[in-house]
């Protein structure tokens, strides 16, 4: 039969007592425990051995420590006496410390930036991979692998018997959003009525989305985001109930959303949560005319689905996976997918889930990692400070000290150091959160929009690693310490301290290890940014104001879009410091449309799809951007609506399917329709550095403003090449706006910057690492410096005999130097080791560089190499400098 | 029982005042000997329910009490009112008696002394 919990749980606490007490009493405990659990209910008995078992550990373990050799009666059980004790201990250590304030400065300040930046990586993982999305019981949630059209999704909601509910996400659109007349933009999410049900989510005012809300043609309604109802309408509650105007159709505030909740990505915070059956309402571009409720060919909406608890997620996805080959029309080819369901958390981190996952737990290893190297350096710091202390330590031994009270006074104080660290690290976490802000995750995941606050987790974290790290560095020379041979110490200081040498080169040669690691990592990233940013982008962003404006919001049919289009250009243009200036519809970088197509004269092989890649753009857009023509023309004002439609080609495209021919007057097909080519320019990227080039084509801005594939309602984008572009930004605004006071504009600013945001990682990968890196250096150097000078310290005497009988001073100083460096080579050789092991963890950052880039590993070995020798060149030259007659004298 | 000359009975006020524990273990022993459970149920029925000794704080605390000799281990037996393990008596001392006779003298000094001010427990 199986021992009931409580008991189990008592043998485990009984085990972690102290041996005697164990012997003692642990039989009779533990048929207390069997006795009383047959009587009373499991969970008090739990709670029970909670409250109790940890206090009796407490005691039963403090209790001989906090005891006087010779005890009155009871003494240690007196309230306070292991307390009084402990006290003056931490008074102690606390003089001690400030006996040696650049010691402890030092230790402080090192253990701060470790801790705090530890906190601040914690934080972040816990914002971002460990509770990412508030919504109830996240493990329950499933989504779908592929996206769904709105009848497919019904098909799926109907399914009760594996799911408690089914929701559909749809997105967060940039909608106008006016309150009592005054519009700005803000972000409306669409998902299904059901959708606060499945995820659990409640209202703190007025009520959530409800299926009757999500009906087609219904009164439109909608439920606020915490922190925009905050921020818009002050926290007013009296705000349930208003009318307010979304893209210029009204809508009825029935409620906000609880605190924290904002929708089912971390990539976009929603202000408003509308229902799925608005969206064709509300939309006022491409949605509004795809019918995205009816049609089961038009794919928009993410599945989730919280499963019933007897319902195991394999079986769930296989149901699905059934429904979903019943539901796709089975064409010749067949299906080529297969559906899953994926977890609900990765999906919280957008589509390149899997890279950030792995870049946060890089940055928690990096930080991790400097913390062991700042807990290795102190370590050392605490045994040559116990050293000097040998002959105190003794004499309290003598004096009739015990053992345990020495290692607790020596902890204490390694503990108050760790602990004035994590206080002090805290500041630091706050400034790191601060700096973190400006970058951004791999996947455009912004990280000034994930809410990063230090909570009671990133607290706990940090009290935790203080005490763990003071233990950790402290044990070390606490144990020492309570080895100490009371003879030996008190007849003579530097024999029997060679063991201690031992220890303190490993721990050296340790630090030395892990930092090359660091500085490995370091080199790297700089490597792979300098490739990054020498990867040609097929544009130059330099000089270039990018402003985004998005009529359709503001409900302009296309005949005034072309109006305000040429209006705007023209205004523009007139400005002085304005070179050249163009329309397109989408940026670079940011992803361009993609599409089927056709080349005449190409004889497409089977099954081959002539993909595409391309946007819409305006005469002057090349020469704005800065990409180069190779051939023929760009567009001219005489490519209008009526003309014959034209179209420029990019290198790939012309390489990949006129092979040789020449492109110019050739045709191809876009959009069903025959586009003759004037022209051919370099490639771009389209969406990441280091992508292949894709066939691109570019369309003339003015020839697609109407018709079914019309682009006037959509998002515009104006791109200024200027001699002064900082100054360029307000007067652009004071332009656009004097044609439009209400004009949805957005995003104004300098191309380069967006563009910087592509090689973010590798940014943020050579920040980091070359701060925790130079930190780890820099402790190296004072490790390797520590060491030497004790070492030399140790062997004065025996220097001096050398000295006595010959030795020159050249000779010392190598024997010094050759016995200095033989920790730090080994400790060069593990971290090559290691580095190059862990080396493979960063590659998918890496931009054209090998992480086993010898140049990399090379330079930090010798950058290594340099410092210890540096760092062990003065106390060798000291050594060497010993007067043999003074040496021997003073022994 | 053999008097010890070495190290005479220290007088019951040197133990005053007592911890709760103490107190309530004593309390619990003054008028029969228990096995542990049963001074655990005799402790939470003294005080109505309200204290719930665990067997860690029970153990430690006989283990300090019998090191103070205020109790002394008696045979081991079974209870027969619950099963047939063997379990380990504890009875009260002369000393343990004379310890909580002082305490409880203390204590009701101090509680005439509330009930005259009127202090409502």
């Amino acid at each position: 039969m199986r021992r009931p919990t409580a008991e189990r749980l008592y043998a485990l606490l009984l085990w972690a007592h102290p041996p005697a007490f164990r012997r003692a009493c642990g039989k009779e405990i533990l048929q207390l425990v069997r006795t009383a659990s047959a009587r009373t209910s499991t969970r008090e008995m739990v709670m029970m051995a909670a409250r109790d078992g940890l206090h009796s550990l407490a005691r039963e373990w403090l209790a001989p420590i906090a005891a006087p050799r010779r005890s009155p009666p009871f003494l240690e059980h007196r309230p306070g006496e292991p307390m009084r004790n402990l006290l003056r201990d931490v008074k102690l250590a606390g003089r001690l410390l400030a006996a040696s304030p650049l010691f402890t400065i030092a230790a402080v300040l090192t253990l701060a930036l470790g801790i705090g930046a530890n906190t601040a990586m914690f934080t972040l993982a816990d914002a971002t991979l460990l509770r990412p999305l508030q919504v109830t019981d996240p493990q329950q949630l499933v989504v779908w692998s592929w996206s769904s059209s709105y009848p497919h999704y019904q098909v799926y909601a109907k399914r009760t018997d594996i799911f408690q509910g089914v929701m559909a996400w749809g997105g967060a659109s940039r909608v106008n959003l006016a309150v009592d007349g005054s519009a700005e933009l803000a972000r409306g999410a669409f998902m299904s009525g059901n959708a606060f049900d499945v995820l659990g989510v409640r209202a703190v005012h007025g009520r959530t989305l409800l299926p009757s809300d999500d009906v087609a043609n219904g009164p439109i309604v909608g439920v606020l985001n915490y922190d925009y109802w905050r921020a818009r309408f002050g926290g007013d509650p009296a705000v349930v109930g208003r009318t307010v105007r979304v893209n210029g159709r009204p809508l009825t505030i029935v409620g906000v959303a609880e605190q924290g909740f904002r929708g089912t990505t971390l990539s976009v915070s929603p202000s408003l949560y509308l229902p799925t059956a608005a969206s064709p309402l509300v939309h006022t571009g491409f949605m509004s005319r795809v019918d995205p409720l009816t049609r089961s060919g038009f794919v928009w909406l993410t599945v989730i689905g919280r499963l019933r608890d007897d319902v195991a997620v394999s079986q769930a996805a296989a149901a699905m996976d059934t429904l979903y080959s019943q539901l796709q029309a089975p064409g010749p080819g067949g299906r080529d997918e297969i559906l899953r369901l994926e977890p609900f958390e990765t999906r919280a981190l957008g589509s390149g889930a899997a890279t950030v996952k792995s870049f946060i737990t890089l940055l928690v290893g990096v930080v991790g990692l400097t913390l062991l190297i700042g807990c290795a350096n102190l370590a050392n710091l605490l045994l040559a400070r116990a050293a000097a202390r040998r002959r105190e330590i003794g004499v309290r031994l003598a004096l009739g000290a015990t053992r345990q009270r020495i290692v607790q006074q020596m902890l204490a104080e390694s503990v108050l150091l760790a602990v004035t660290g994590g206080v002090a690290g805290l500041g630091i976490a706050l400034a790191s959160l601060r700096a973190l802000a400006k970058y951004q995750l791999p996947g455009r995941l912004e990280i000034a929009a994930i809410p990063l606050e230090i909570n009671g987790a990133s607290l706990a974290v940090t009290f935790g690693l203080s005490l763990v790290t003071g233990l950790l560095f402290g044990a070390v020379p606490a144990w020492r310490a309570s080895r100490t041979d009371v003879l030996v110490s008190l007849r003579d200081q530097s024999r029997g301290a060679t063991a201690q040498s031992g220890i303190r080169s490993g721990l050296l040669g340790a630090q030395v290890a892990l930092s090359l690691v660091l500085l490995a990592g370091a080199g790297l990233f700089a490597r792979s940014l300098m490739s990054a940013l020498d990867v040609p982008l097929g544009f130059d962003p330099r000089n270039v104001v990018t402003a985004s404006v998005n009529l359709g919001l503001a409900r302009y049919e296309s005949g005034r879009a072309r109006t305000f289009y040429a209006a705007a250009l023209e205004r523009v243009q007139a400005l002085p410091q304005v070179q050249m200036a163009a329309w397109g519809n989408l940026i670079p970088t940011r992803g361009l449309f993609m599409g089927e197509s056709a080349v005449e004269g190409y004889t497409q092989k089977p099954r081959e799809s002539l993909t595409v890649y391309g946007m819409h753009v305006g005469p002057q857009y090349f020469g704005a951007i800065g990409t180069r023509l190779r051939a023929g023309r760009v567009f001219s004002a005489t490519d209008t609506a009526g003309a014959e439609p034209v179209g420029i080609v990019s290198e790939a495209m012309a390489r990949k399917y006129w092979d040789g021919r020449d492109p110019i007057g050739g045709r191809f097909r876009m959009f069903s329709r025959w586009i003759t080519v004037v022209g051919v320019v370099e490639g771009t990227v389209v969406r990441e550095l280091r992508e292949a080039p894709v066939p691109q084509v570019y369309l003339a801005f003015d020839q697609w403003l109407e018709g079914p594939q019309g682009i006037a309602s959509d998002p515009a984008h104006l791109f200024v090449r200027a001699s002064d572009p900082e100054t360029l930004v307000p007067l652009l605004r004071e332009q656009l706006r004097a044609l439009d006071p209400e004009l949805p504009l957005y995003d104004i600013g300098l191309f380069e910057d967006s563009v910087a945001a592509l090689a973010m990682p590798q940014r943020m990968g050579v920040a980091l690492f070359t701060l925790f890196s130079l930190l780890a250096l820099g402790l190296a150097t004072i490790g390797i410096y520590g060491v030497a000078s004790y070492v030399a310290a140790l062997r004065t005497r025996e220097i001096g005999v050398r000295v006595a009988l010959g030795a020159t001073a050249a000779a010392v100083r190598r024997m010094m130097l050759v016995q200095g460096s033989r920790p730090v080579a080994i400790g060069i050789v593990i971290g090559l080791v290691l580095a190059l092991s862990l080396s493979r963890l960063i590659k998918a950052f890496l931009v054209d560089v090998s992480p086993f880039d010898p140049l990399t590993f090379g330079a930090v070995t010798a950058i290594l190499a340099a410092t210890a020798l540096a760092a062990s060149y003065l106390p060798a030259r000291q050594a060497a400098r010993i007067d043999p007659v003074r040496a021997l004298r003073e022994e | 029982m053999q008097k010890r000359h070495a190290r005479p009975d220290p007088a019951a006020g040197d133990f005053l005042p007592l911890s709760p524990a103490i107190h309530h273990i004593l309390l619990a022993l003054v008028d029969e000997e228990r096995h542990g459970y049963a001074i655990m149920l005799e402790v939470s029925r003294l005080t109505g329910g309200s204290t719930k000794m665990g067997p860690g704080t029970l153990y430690g605390t006989l283990k300090r009490l019998l090191a103070a000799r205020l109790i002394e281990e008696a045979e081991e037996r079974p209870d027969p009112e619950l099963d047939d393990e063997r379990r380990r008596y504890y009875r009260i001392s002369r000393l343990g008696a004379r310890v909580l006779q002082a305490e409880t003298a203390r204590v009701s000094v101090l509680l005439d002394a509330a009930r005259a001010k009127k202090v409502r427990a």
